[in-house]
């Protein structure tokens, strides 16, 4: 191939699926235990490899989602930072994890991430949240295995085809 | 030479600790560059355009959905629906009628005693597109834009009482800051008695706060509170909660109500757009010698 592609297809089609899902409204009741989908795709490409999804990309990435859905710009940013460079600092080890440790892992992550945000917060004068602020991690925790198949699926499908 | 040359924003490697602690630093002078000083507005009303497409389409599954339980709905219940709006609409109506009569009194009034005068402007509805922006963020957006004259300060009603105004306006969409924003404050009343207060935001939707209130204010439990028009920005009258609870503790300087707001803050389908209050004025004098329609 002449043309030489930065990033598969896979990789951008799983950001646009992170944004419609992240904008989607669901049910009422969903709305508060809707999955962080830009951190979850965030920390797949992350372990999958550090020049796919470095410090900067998830900066540049969390300003757009700051302008997307409207929050304080920078705190997206911030949080997705923080997250891709945990999870490039044990990266090794993460990526070598059975995957019931990695969702346990995940849920470190996240759980981390709410407090990052809790902290963004509490600055911006909100006030402490509900306790369905806290069900993030676990979402994240129980998405993760599903997540980590249906992209590990894909790839090999990509790079059987591509 | 290379690497210092290289750029850091998308630079390869491991995690290096220099680069987080600069991303951290940039991220939380951003953050406070937004939020205190105002700074990024400009720039917000340019991404809210350069997303818009983005958001039409987000809309779409919830839009065939709602278009298919819609082409499901039983005629009965329909019939139902329509009957219930029906009567709405007349009750609604009779008393507009006795509005009408009290409005045009209130005005002669008002003309007297107070030398700032509304300009009566037609409201615009507008749609909500249904996207769902970060629930914490406390904003709406509206298939309005600057293109149909909407603009910032322009205050958002449901129906049932005020919603939030418009902080940002694109060419078509515009984004709504609701009530319930920690950072949004509205200048009340309470109708029974007059007391004036200013409503903030809690970051809850379903709670706003009556801060300062003097211990000895007249305000209960019940009370509805409106928009008192103070401020310049909210026309007066506009109904916006009842107060739910009273704090009146003993040492503090300031009593402190609860509110809950009668607009349903996220759950809205279409509002009503009122452009901001226009004053005549403020004259020096108030003109006494005629009133308004001679």
């Amino acid at each position: 191939m002449a043309l030489r592609r930065t990033e598969s297809q896979l990789y951008w089609l799983s950001w646009l699926v992170a944004v419609l899902l992240t904008l989607w409204p669901g049910p009422p009741w969903f709305l508060k235990f809707k999955p962080f989908w830009f951190g979850l795709v965030a920390v797949y490409w992350a372990l999958e490899s550090p020049r796919r999804m470095s410090l900067g990309k998830a900066f540049v990435f969390g300003l757009l989602a700051d302008g997307l859905q409207g929050v304080l710009i920078g705190e997206m940013a911030l949080r997705l930072t923080i997250l891709v460079y945990v999870c490039q600092r044990f990266r090794f080890r993460l990526r070598f994890f059975a995957i019931s440790q990695q969702a346990a892992a995940i849920f470190g992550l996240f759980l981390n991430d709410r407090v990052v945000s809790l902290w963004v917060r509490l600055g911006g004068g909100y006030g402490w949240p509900d306790a369905s602020f806290w069900a993030s991690p676990l979402i994240a925790a129980l998405l993760w295995p599903w997540l980590f198949l249906l992209m590990d699926r894909l790839q090999h499908y990509e790079r059987r085809t591509g | 030479m290379a690497d210092a040359e290289r750029t850091p924003l998308f630079a390869e490697g491991g995690a290096s600790t220099l680069a987080l602690v600069g991303y951290i630093t940039l991220a939380v002078v951003l953050m406070v560059a937004d939020s205190r000083g105002g700074y990024l507005d400009q720039v917000r009303a340019g991404v809210l355009d350069l997303f818009a497409p983005v958001y039409r389409v987000a809309e779409w599954p919830s839009k065939a959905g709602e278009a298919v339980a819609w082409h499901w709905t039983d005629r009965n219940e329909l019939q139902a629906r329509q009957e219930a709006l029906h009567r709405e609409l007349l009750q609604a109506r009779s008393e507009l009628a006795q509005l009408r009569d009290s409005d045009r009194e209130a005005a002669r009034v008002r003309a007297l005693v107070d030398f700032i005068v509304r300009e009566r402007q037609p409201g615009q509805v507008a749609r909500l597109i249904n996207v769902d922006l970060d629930t914490y963020a406390h904003r709406i957006l509206l298939d309005k834009g600057s293109a149909d004259g909407v603009g910032p300060g322009t205050v958002v009603f449901d129906g049932r009482g005020i919603a939030g105004q418009v902080v940002e306006a694109g060419r078509h969409t515009c984004a709504v800051m609701l009530i319930s924003h920690p950072e949004h404050a509205v200048p009340v009343e309470i109708e029974r008695s007059g007391v004036r207060a200013i409503a903030y935001g809690t970051g809850q939707y379903d709670q706003l706060a009556l801060l300062e209130l003097p211990l000895t204010a007249d305000v209960r439990e019940g009370d509805r509170v409106q928009t008192s028009g103070l401020g310049g920005r909210f026309p007066s009258g506009y109904p916006l909660g009842e107060v739910t609870a009273l704090e009146r503790e003993p040492g503090a300087a300031f009593a402190r109500a609860t509110v809950a707001p009668y607009a349903r803050l996220i759950q809205a389908r279409e509002v009503l757009l009122l452009p901001p209050v226009v004053f005549e004025g403020p004259s020096t004098q108030p003109d006494l010698a005629s009133p308004p329609g001679s």
